[in-house]
């Protein structure tokens, strides 16, 4: 199926059409963030008696509130969307590179490179993925290169195994063979052949990679071992665990949860919506 | 069937064995030196030395790795650098602690997830199924944290139903399995962050156990029980469930490792002591053994219940005979 | 309810009646009526074959009698068992009658078993279903027929997947005989196996029901099984029966062209050697229904009548019934009907 049909369902089922205008609508967020943002996230605020304002409950002035420190938490999520976007796409991006690439040359040339490739897999498979990338991230340092790095790493497994099994049985299909019988050349085989009909399997992967890379990119950054200089979602969340918030400030714990779940959910909507567009037998009669 | 678990066991060993390789050189380039916990820099030279020498540190790293392997394969964890206790003793509380906390989410997740994913299956297509699919996905998509950190502020603070966190009441002590475990006020503790983990592994199973479910309900097999006059739950339950639980215990592996990663968030959100908020802590006091040791159970428990998924599925699909 | 008894001995006393059975499947497009206006009798020990290619409605007029058809298809019509009309009943009771009276050897047989759960086990689960039996008692009947059927006994404890599709197949029949259905219906029960297992299978068929004398509706489009077995035929076509009656008429003096293009298409397996030919083109697109006769553009002996108006069924002599506007010539068509020239003059302007 073409891009454009693809695209066309997925508009035409509701929860499709929900994932992506709530991705466009974070999106377009993150670009016009510094223009839209109230206040600037990291300065403290005072009210207008001059005295700190520390744990202000939503107001005209302030729609989110404040936190501890006299944060505004409208800015705060504002600038996280930056983040968790930047962290979200460009994991997703490399690790459907990473994991399609693998799965492919490994069932495309089997023998001995899939079965190295295969068993590296399976030790990734065994490893504990939070634990692990604490490690990664202590060890390198909290910046979000390091974090982004580390999620990749453990990432790629998932997609890589899916895109193997997918082209394990096109393999095996008449048209591919035909174009080994006329003598097409390893390459053209690849990416004329393969790549266009695992395209939309490695997209409902990617989908789904942007939403897990954005939960542990909370996730690392909650533990504490987040990036000090970036105003994350999970550092908010952090920040507000940290100052016993949990109590008595709900506007400095609910929305930066809220959003990560959205923009995560959206990812789902997306890759749901592609699924059954690839497999007619899930898409209701 | 013994050849299978003689060469699983080999499998499962040699990949404990990379792992706790590349752990091991991993943790030895952690930042922050671990001396600086273990010394007291007013202490003469000599005494430094001692302490360096007694936990093994100032050997060449080839001899390091040669000791730390086998004291591994013995058992032995070492002394935490933090508490000066023995390794052991720190983790194997912990470690039950984990597997109750785990087991009971883990466990949630599973049953309602296949029964949950065969109903909703059944009523496919109705509000039912769509809400139900909707109300799974916030769980999956929410940070586990954030959704404790909720559930303590509702339940725990406001409403006053469960308690703040932590395993047991404090000031206790607590020493037979049964005082800590085989009681009421364990379970009163158990169940908040049960319920909020359950919540976040349940997405899987469920979802699986629907794509699943509606598959089987186009096999012949489950016309022909029509045909026999069987009553549609009787279908739903006894032949169909049966049939689609299958692929959703073959992802049982995934959600595990998957359970451990969220164990570490929900331990640390509501204070249990168990292994998962234990690396949390190690890592950042630089207590590298602790921390190797943690990682190693971890790994462990990952790698055995995955065998045990396997066995486990061998007798639920008689297709599969293991050789 | 004495009045419907009334009515009912008046006629004749069949044990299953079909009247005017019509089912519509709604899809995206529009509607297909699948089964459009099917009458038939069967009697006690009767055999009858139901005949037609691949999508006449064959099928579903089984799945219609027993009410297996999802919710959304549309079934209209009476089918009556032992005088009650199926149809009208609640789905409860339709449970009831499922399996202990009328039982399907279905054509998916392959795949027809639970592959989770011992094939004993699930005969012994039809059998307790309907009945008051002890598991045990359940299982000495399983083990009687199996071996009815031959097989050996003990293996009630396997598995399907350790069973060759033959005695899958095998298995599947005698859990259909569980009960001593009165009514049989095997659909398509050779399809799927080699000419030897065939011809072993339905011997096999023939001699249990004539042992249990029950009635037995075999579905299929081969029409040497239906010669070997049935003694009466419905052909259909396209949803429309379009010659009905005693075997051995439909077999030497058929009178509708279809079933003279069937006849010929076939061997049998007693070997007897005849030219095979085949019917060129295609069955009618069931959603843009043609008016006037179904078969229209494949007969050799169109008329002008044929393609407006539909013919209606005439009873050419009692048992005998057929839908043809054309039928007086039956006996001219027969003739050349034997000879390939007639059928493949069509090929050529299809």
């Amino acid at each position: 199926m073409t891009v454009r049909e693809i695209f066309r369902l997925l508009i035409k089922d509701k929860l499709g059409a929900i994932g992506i205008g709530i991705l466009l609508f974070f999106i377009i967020l993150a670009i016009l963030a510094p223009f839209i943002s109230p206040y600037d996230p990291t300065i403290e605020n005072f009210r207008a008696d001059g005295s700190f304002a520390r744990m202000d409950p939503p107001s005209l002035q302030h729609l989110l509130g404040t936190t501890r420190m006299g944060r505004d938490v409208l800015s705060q999520v504002i600038a996280g969307t930056r983040v968790a976007l930047y962290v979200g796409l460009t994991s997703a991006v490399m690790v459907t590179l990473i994991g399609t690439v693998i799965g492919l040359v490994s069932a495309y040339f089997g023998g001995w490179v899939d079965d190295l490739l295969m068993r590296f897999t399976d030790i990734v498979y065994g490893v504990p993925f939070l634990p692990f990338t604490m490690i990664l991230v202590a060890i390198l340092g909290p910046s979000i290169w390091n974090i982004i790095f580390a999620i990749i790493l453990i990432s790629w497994r998932t997609t890589a195994r899916v895109i193997r099994a997918e082209v394990l049985t096109l393999k095996e299909r008449t048209f591919i063979q035909a174009a080994k019988l006329t003598g097409a050349s390893h390459r053209r085989i690849i990416f004329h052949h393969l790549a266009p009909n695992i395209l939309p399997l490695s997209l409902v992967y990617s989908s789904l990679a942007m939403g897990w890379a954005i939960l542990t990119e909370a996730s690392i950054s909650f533990l504490g071992y987040g990036d000090p200089f970036l105003m994350s979602w999970g550092k908010i969340l952090f920040d507000a665990y940290v100052a016993q918030a949990i109590n008595d400030a709900w506007w400095w714990v609910v929305p930066p949860g809220l959003a990560i779940t959205l923009l995560v959910m959206s990812g789902f909507f997306v890759s749901r919506s592609l699924e059954e567009v690839l497999n007619p037998r899930l898409r209701r009669l | 069937m013994r050849a299978f678990i003689i060469r699983r066991l080999i499998q499962m060993i040699l990949t404990m064995v990379v792992l706790m390789t590349i752990l091991f050189f991993m943790f030895r380039v952690l930042p922050g030196d671990p001396t600086t916990s273990l010394l007291d820099a007013a202490l003469p030279v000599e005494a430094q030395n001692a302490v360096l020498h007694q936990f093994g540190l100032d050997k060449p790293l080839s001899e390091q790795y040669k000791i730390y392997m086998v004291n591994l394969a013995h058992g032995e964890f070492g002394i935490s650098f933090n508490t000066r206790e023995p390794v052991s003793n720190v983790i194997m509380d912990k470690l039950w602690n984990t597997l109750f906390l785990m087991g009971f989410s883990v466990g949630l997740a599973l049953l309602i997830g296949i029964f949950g994913g065969a109903i909703v299956a059944w009523y496919r297509g109705t509000t039912f199924e769509a809400v139900a699919v909707s109300v799974v996905l916030f769980f999956r998509s929410s940070p586990v944290f954030w959704i404790g950190m909720m559930a303590l502020s509702v339940f725990s603070y406001k409403l006053g139903w469960f308690p703040i966190g932590g395993m047991h009441e404090p000031g206790q002590n607590l020493v037979t399995f049964r005082e800590r475990y085989l009681n009421l006020e364990f379970l009163h503790h158990l169940i908040l962050p049960g319920l909020v983990g359950a919540s976040y592994y349940i997405a899987n199973p469920l979802l699986i156990m629907r794509s699943s479910t509606i598959e089987v309900m186009e096999d012949d097999f489950i016309e022909m029980a029509r045909a026999k006059g069987l009553s549609e739950r009787t279908i739903l339950f006894r032949h169909a469930m049966r049939n689609s639980m299958l692929p959703v215990v073959t992802q049982v592996a995934l959600l595990i490792g998957f359970a451990i990663g969220g164990q570490v968030l929900v331990e640390t959100v509501f204070n249990w002591p168990g292994i998962g908020r234990e690396i949390v802590t190690a890592i950042q006091l630089n207590d590298y053994p602790v921390a190797q040791a943690t990682f190693f159970m971890m790994g462990v428990l990952v790698i055995v219940l995955n065998f045990l998924t396997d066995l486990v599925y061998g007798v639920l699909d008689p297709r599969v005979t293991y050789k | 309810m004495s009045d419907k008894n009334n009515i009912i001995n008046e006629n004749k006393d069949h044990l299953l009646e079909v009247n005017n059975l019509r089912t519509c499947y709604k899809i995206t497009n529009g509607n297909v009526w699948a089964v459009d206006g099917v009458d038939f009798t069967l009697d006690a020990g009767e055999t009858m074959g139901l005949v037609g290619e691949s999508g006449c409605g064959k099928t579903t007029i089984i799945k219609s009698i027993m009410r297996l058809l999802p919710k959304q298809v549309y079934t209209e019509g009476e089918v009556l068992h032992k005088g009650i009309n199926l149809f009208n009943l609640p789905m409860s009771e339709m449970r009831k009658v499922r399996w202990k009276e009328i039982a399907i050897i279905s054509q998916s047989s392959m795949n027809a078993l639970d592959p989770v759960y011992k094939v004993g086990t699930q005969i012994v689960e039809a059998i307790r279903h309907h009945t008051n039996k002890s598991k045990a008692e359940a299982w000495k009947r399983a083990e009687e027929l199996f071996s009815m059927i031959g097989i050996e006994k003990n293996r009630l404890k396997d598995f399907p997947h350790q069973f060759s599709g033959g005695m899958r197949q095998r298995a599947i029949i005698a859990m259909a005989l569980a009960l001593n259905p009165s009514v049989l219906v095997a659909d398509e029960p050779t399809t799927a196996l080699d000419v030897i297992v065939q011809a072993q299978i339905l011997n096999r068929i023939q001699q249990l029901q004539r042992e249990l004398n029950s009635s037995m509706i075999i579905v299929t489009h081969d029409m040497s099984v239906v010669a070997e077995t049935c003694q009466k035929v419905l052909v259909m076509y396209a949803g429309k029966v379009v010659e009905a009656g005693p075997v051995e008429i439909i077999f030497t003096r058929p009178c509708h062209p279809y079933t003279m293009g069937l006849r010929n298409a076939f061997p049998s397996i007693k070997g007897e050697k005849y030219e095979l030919i085949s019917i060129p083109g295609h069955p009618p697109d069931l959603l843009h229904p043609l008016q006037g006769c179904r078969f229209a553009d494949r007969c050799p002996f169109v008329l002008e009548i044929c393609t407006n108006e539909s013919p209606p069924m005439r009873e050419l002599n009692p048992g005998h019934r057929v839908a043809c506007h054309n039928v007086d010539n039956a006996d001219e068509m027969m003739e050349k009907a034997s000879q390939s020239s007639t059928w493949n003059a069509l090929q050529r302007e299809v």
